[in-house]
């Protein structure tokens, strides 16, 4: 509609006597507050972003530092620049949270405080000679950083704190389950840990689902990061413990088409695109492997190669629609 | 009273819980009724040793090994005892273990055996890909199967191979 339009169609309601001056004007005020506050916004959240680059950086700093200089430093050193760093990151970041127009920047030493930690603990126990190659001593290391994380964010309620709780408690999760697999050849076996990635997977999965009723942006955001990672996840362990002819599984190869029409369906009922777009590339990854598992040899290649060109025509077009129709909307 | 709320909350984290329940059960559950008795011996040296021990009528004999003169790597293969109920092996001289009768048996009188790693490896990108351990060594019987400590020395340690480990045979009396 033209502005010259718009204005006619205003001056019509003033005459008409339906729309007053003073909701004219509010209706005004409330638009250019509006812009102000979306321009304030966009600022914060870059600032936000480069508090955040900030700390990568200062990481990536201290881990250079620390590796270039190996041999040169003292085992105090060490510790003292990597967990020294990360603890006096941490009081930083405690410190500066106590006034309010500090907010991000406390949570960006927090983040570098959750960057730095697993290195700090990793080489002082290696200088301590704990042999941190060993998973059950993993298992150890993770614990304690996983119990400082998530107290820090069951106290202070920061999403920087459940987010490095959720990495930490999932290195605990596999070093520890690594761990029990070595115990013994019986469950060492090659799909003991791709069922360790799916049941992980799932729990992303869920995890995403409760933070997705959130309010709160970064909870929202962290959803749909744990949609992505846990649908990728689980589709592609799934496809795994389906295995090859002649040693697949039958349960998992002829679940595994129940598993995408879940995905496809969880789309349209949460209106994400990241499950429509893993239900999709798993359903053309999937056709790919059933059809050269079974049929390319009987086909031949080339038909094959055909039959799976039209399957992926009539999935594409499948997407677009539950798209257009579910989740765009 | 449990907020509905709470509810995906509260299954999202009993799943990582649940792997870790089932692995401990697949573990520890045939464990249960396996109460491995009967120790064995083995040596722990590379197929360049000095040494070699063989079986003759449940006894152990030392057989010395040729090598060309300028072969001057050959190191000492070492005897060991493992006892299977503490889980620790100790070093035994050659005359000690002469004492003891033999049985070279694959499998125990209780029906055990030592067997390898051959997994083929496992992991998956991003998290702890392993290589199949062939040098890692378990106790098994049927569904039981316990790691065995066995420390072999560094240069004789491989992921690949097996000829740092040799099982020499069950302990049957003598100990």
């Amino acid at each position: 509609m033209e502005k010259y339009e718009i204005l006619e169609g205003i001056k019509s309601l003033v005459k008409d006597g339906v729309l007053t001056k003073k909701e004219l004007m509010d209706t005004y005020s409330q638009a250019a507050e509006d812009k102000t506050s979306s321009l304030a916004n966009s600022q914060s959240r870059l600032s936000a972003i480069l508090y955040f680059v900030g700390g990568i950086i200062v990481f990536l700093g201290i881990t250079i530092l620390v590796g270039q200089n190996w041999t040169y430093l003292n085992n105090t050193t060490k510790i003292v620049v990597t967990l020294g760093s990360a603890i006096a990151a941490y009081i930083m970041g405690l410190l500066f949270s106590r006034y309010q127009s500090l907010n991000v920047v406390s949570q960006a030493f927090y983040f570098i405080s959750g960057l730095i930690a697993p290195l700090g603990i990793t080489i002082a126990f290696d200088i301590a000679g704990l042999g941190v190659h060993k998973l059950i001593i993993q298992s150890f290391m993770a614990s304690i950083v996983f119990a400082v994380f998530i107290t820090s964010y069951l106290l202070f309620r920061k999403e920087v704190f459940l987010i490095f709780s959720i990495i930490f408690g999932s290195w605990l999760y596999f070093a520890f389950t690594g761990h029990l697999i070595e115990l013994s050849s019986t469950v060492h076996q090659w799909r003991t840990p791709v069922y360790q990635v799916l049941f992980a997977n799932v729990s992303y999965l869920i995890l995403g689902y409760y933070y997705s009723k959130e309010e709160k942006a970064t909870l929202i955001t962290l959803s749909h990061w744990l949609y992505g990672v846990g649908i990728f996840g689980f589709l592609t362990a799934a496809i795994i413990l389906g295995g090859w002819k002649p040693e697949q599984s039958v349960f998992w190869e002829l679940s595994y088409p129940l598993w995408i029409f879940a995905t496809l369906f969880l789309s349209t009922l949460l209106k994400r695109k990241t499950l429509l777009l893993a239900g999709v590339l798993y359903l053309i990854g999937y056709i790919f492997k059933i059809t050269s598992e079974y049929f390319a040899q009987d086909l031949g290649w080339p038909v094959s190669l055909v039959l799976v060109g039209l399957a992926i025509i009539g999935i594409s077009y499948l997407a677009l629609y539950l798209n257009r129709k579910y989740i765009s909307k | 009273m449990i907020n509905k709320e709470k509810i995906p909350l509260i299954i999202g984290l009993s799943i990582p819980l649940l792997m870790v329940i089932l692995l401990a059960a697949s573990i520890y559950l045939p464990a249960l009724g396996a109460h491995p008795k009967t120790n064995f011996l083995y040596c722990d040296g590379d197929e360049y040793s000095r040494t070699k021990y063989v079986l003759k009528a449940n006894k152990l004999i030392e057989q010395e090994v040729k090598y060309p003169q300028h072969y001057t790597m050959q190191q000492e293969a070492k005897l060991n005892i493992y006892d299977v109920t503490t889980g620790s092996s100790k070093k035994i001289s050659y005359e000690q273990a002469q004492e003891m009768v033999l049985d070279g048996n694959i499998k125990s009188p209780d029906g055990f055996e030592v067997a390898s790693d051959d997994s083929g490896g496992y992991g998956m990108f991003p998290f702890y890909y392993s290589h199949s351990n062939y040098g890692q060594k378990y106790l098994k019987k049927g569904n039981y199967s316990k790691k065995l400590e066995i420390n072999l020395k560094s240069s004789s340690r491989s992921y690949y191979y097996d000829y740092g480990f040799n099982f020499i045979g069950w302990v049957l009396q003598g100990e």
